[in-house]
């Protein structure tokens, strides 16, 4: 729902990283989301589209790697994908356990193009 | 020619989020100040548990509450009423709080406090990614608003350290029970302290602000004894 913030987000850090390296375009972003981040897949692409046109990194594509929930027990040491409506261990149905990944929100990777000099 | 490049960031998006409630905790921590970020669906009575957590708490400690909702300034009015300090936040269109905000209304008060309360915008996806640097998110599901309703937005369980049922005056007029809504809770977060509370009846409410009571003095213990 706050899919605008996030493009937002992603946008300064994308433009300081072309700064950064004084590069001319910036290509490929990659992402991670994760499922249980309560982030659309299709909003997140859409507003950042819309609001990279015409600013410095015009161009940027996003590219979105989903991230799958998973657990890990800390009675049998299981680790599992966890259902979207059942938190609970797999494998002994434990409530004791560690979220490893799923709420993630993170940029992985830029791609930027540079001119090369002379 | 040109030369193409990849940047290696993992970088997470909301770092800039994360720094500022880190420092708010920081602040917290210091000051004692046991801070909580109400979160729930719109009209699950975030406000109306608010009025009566004010009034039983208000005369042993100062407290502060932070209120956000796209427009108007009523909820504020609502709590001011009760001789608290009490702002609002009307975020026009954000669908969330963030932890400048809450720093910036903190900082304008100019004192510190025993207990801040912020009553997060109703809406049970964006809270849960925006840290404020609160001791723990309180999420309000009321009686009759959908006994999954858990389960169905479950990385705000995930993100709650306690849920308060509300509205349980309610139960003989619904289908609803507030034994399934626990249920469904514990199986996203089973670590979750869990009340019930009508505000009306007022069954329940002993129980929760004598537990808040509680944490408001292991807060300041603990930042005496640093």
């Amino acid at each position: 729902m706050h899919e605008l913030g996030i493009a937002t987000q992603i946008m300064h850090v994308v433009t300081r990283v072309k700064e950064e390296n004084s590069a001319d375009r910036v290509g490929l972003v990659t992402v991670d989301i994760g499922l249980l981040a309560g982030i659309d897949r299709e909003s997140l692409e859409f507003c950042f589209e819309a609001i990279t046109r015409g600013t410095a990194i015009a161009g940027a594509r996003l590219k979105i790697e989903e991230v799958k929930p998973v657990g890990k027990c800390r009675k049998c040491g299981e680790e599992y994908e966890v259902k979207p409506d059942d938190f609970r261990c797999s494998a002994c149905g434990s409530t004791d356990f560690d979220m490893l990944s799923g709420s993630e929100i993170s940029i992985r990777e830029v791609e930027i193009e540079s001119e090369e000099e002379g | 020619m040109s030369q193409k490049k990849k940047v290696d960031l993992r970088e997470k998006v909301l770092t800039a989020n994360d720094e500022l409630a880190r420092k708010n905790r920081e602040k917290f921590a210091k000051t004692g100040t046991l801070v909580l970020n109400l979160v729930s669906s719109p009209g699950s009575g975030k406000t109306a548990l608010i009025e009566e957590t004010v009034k039983a708490l208000k005369a042993e400690h100062e407290i502060f509450v932070v209120t956000g909702d796209l427009m108007t300034e009523n909820d504020a009015r609502r709590i001011a009423r009760h001789g608290v300090e009490a702002v609002q936040i009307s975020t026009g269109d954000a669908c969330h709080l963030d932890a400048r905000m809450v720093d910036k209304r903190l900082q304008e008060m100019g004192k510190p406090f025993d207990l801040v309360i912020v009553e997060n915008v109703g809406n049970l996806v964006c809270p849960a990614s925006y840290d404020l640097g609160e001791d723990f998110k309180v999420l309000l599901v009321a009686v009759g608003e959908g006994d999954d309703k858990p389960v169905k937005y479950p990385p705000m369980v995930r993100a709650s350290e306690v849920l308060v049922i509300t509205k349980t005056d309610l139960v003989p007029y619904t289908d609803s029970d507030p034994a399934i809504i626990k249920a469904n809770a514990l199986k996203i977060r089973p670590d979750l302290e869990v009340f019930q509370v009508s505000v009306k009846t007022p069954e329940g409410l002993d129980e929760w602000t004598s537990w808040l009571s509680s944490r408001l003095k292991a807060k300041k213990q603990t930042a005496q004894g640093k």
